[in-house]
């Protein structure tokens, strides 16, 4: 059977779906982070896809450089506040961090 | 359409599976620097995905913004946050017999509409390097996007510089 396009969507969905427990089920604020990582690459995968399957021409891939830059970017903020809370409340459990101001 | 793989699609399996495998040590591995590092491998095998799908740009790419930049950056926020190797920090909580079945459940009802649907079947055929069509999409279309985005890496720098630093006491100026 040859691969097509449902193979491609098929397996970014498993891996956003993988991503969603990780953001369900880890405690530690970095890992958390790590499960927005693979979510962002399984739609990545999908905007890939389809613009190979001739929906969309280029603008997939226009697309998919842009949904990088901005996970590198929200990633650099995201660790900047994992950095702060760590400092400040010596953890960084995001069931333990629940006050926004101390 | 039952004649043998070609090695094209034999490719595509092993990589598929190289990225679920990755994917659940990400997801599942109570250690959370063999996460960052399962994230590494995951991140590679979606790089060679993309260059079965002739992304030959967006795969190089991934591999030097994601695995030479982000990845790196996981891996010190998880060594200068401190006891990771203690699992009561680090690990799965208690909520895994919730949240692995309702996953379960989604993906279930997501494969099922991905595959009733109708999508098409052949790709359209390639075009050769496409770093040509998307600097004309940033260029053309999607030049406000494209500036938007230069101006939010340069906040991201200066916000992050702003919120990772130490606070300095007043006696430790000057």
């Amino acid at each position: 059977m040859h691969v097509t396009l449902t193979h491609f969507v098929a397996l970014a969905s498993i891996l956003f779906v993988l991503g969603l427990i990780n953001l369900a089920t880890r405690r530690n604020a970095i890992g958390v982070l790590l499960g927005v990582e693979l979510i962002l690459n399984a739609s990545n995968v999908n905007l890939v896809a389809f613009s190979r399957y001739g929906i969309g021409g280029m603008e997939g891939h226009a697309f998919a450089v842009m949904v990088i830059a901005l996970a590198a970017a929200e990633t650099v903020v995201a660790l900047a506040i994992v950095l702060a809370i760590f400092h400040h409340y010596r953890t960084v459990d995001v069931d333990r961090v629940s006050k926004m101001k101390l | 359409m039952m004649d043998a793989l070609t090695l094209k699609d034999a490719l595509f399996w092993a990589f598929a599976f190289l990225t679920v495998g990755f994917g659940l040590m990400v997801t599942f591995h109570r250690s959370l620097v063999h996460a960052a590092l399962g994230l590494m491998g995951t991140l590679l095998s979606v790089a060679c995905i993309y260059g079965l799908l002739d992304a030959d740009f967006v795969a190089v790419t991934q591999i030097i913004v994601y695995v030479g930049g982000v990845l790196i950056l996981f891996l010190f926020g998880v060594f200068l946050t401190r006891r990771i190797d203690d699992i009561e920090v680090s690990n799965l909580s208690v909520n895994w017999m919730v949240a692995v079945p309702a996953g379960l459940v989604l993906l279930a009802v997501i494969l099922y509409a991905v595959i009733s649907s109708p999508l098409p079947m052949a790709p359209v055929d390639a075009t050769g390097p496409t770093v040509e069509g998307i600097g004309n999409e940033f260029l053309s279309r999607y030049l406000l996007p494209f500036e938007v985005l230069s101006v939010i890496l340069l906040a991201v720098l200066v916000g992050a510089l702003m919120m990772a630093r130490r606070e300095l006491k007043p006696e430790e100026r000057d």
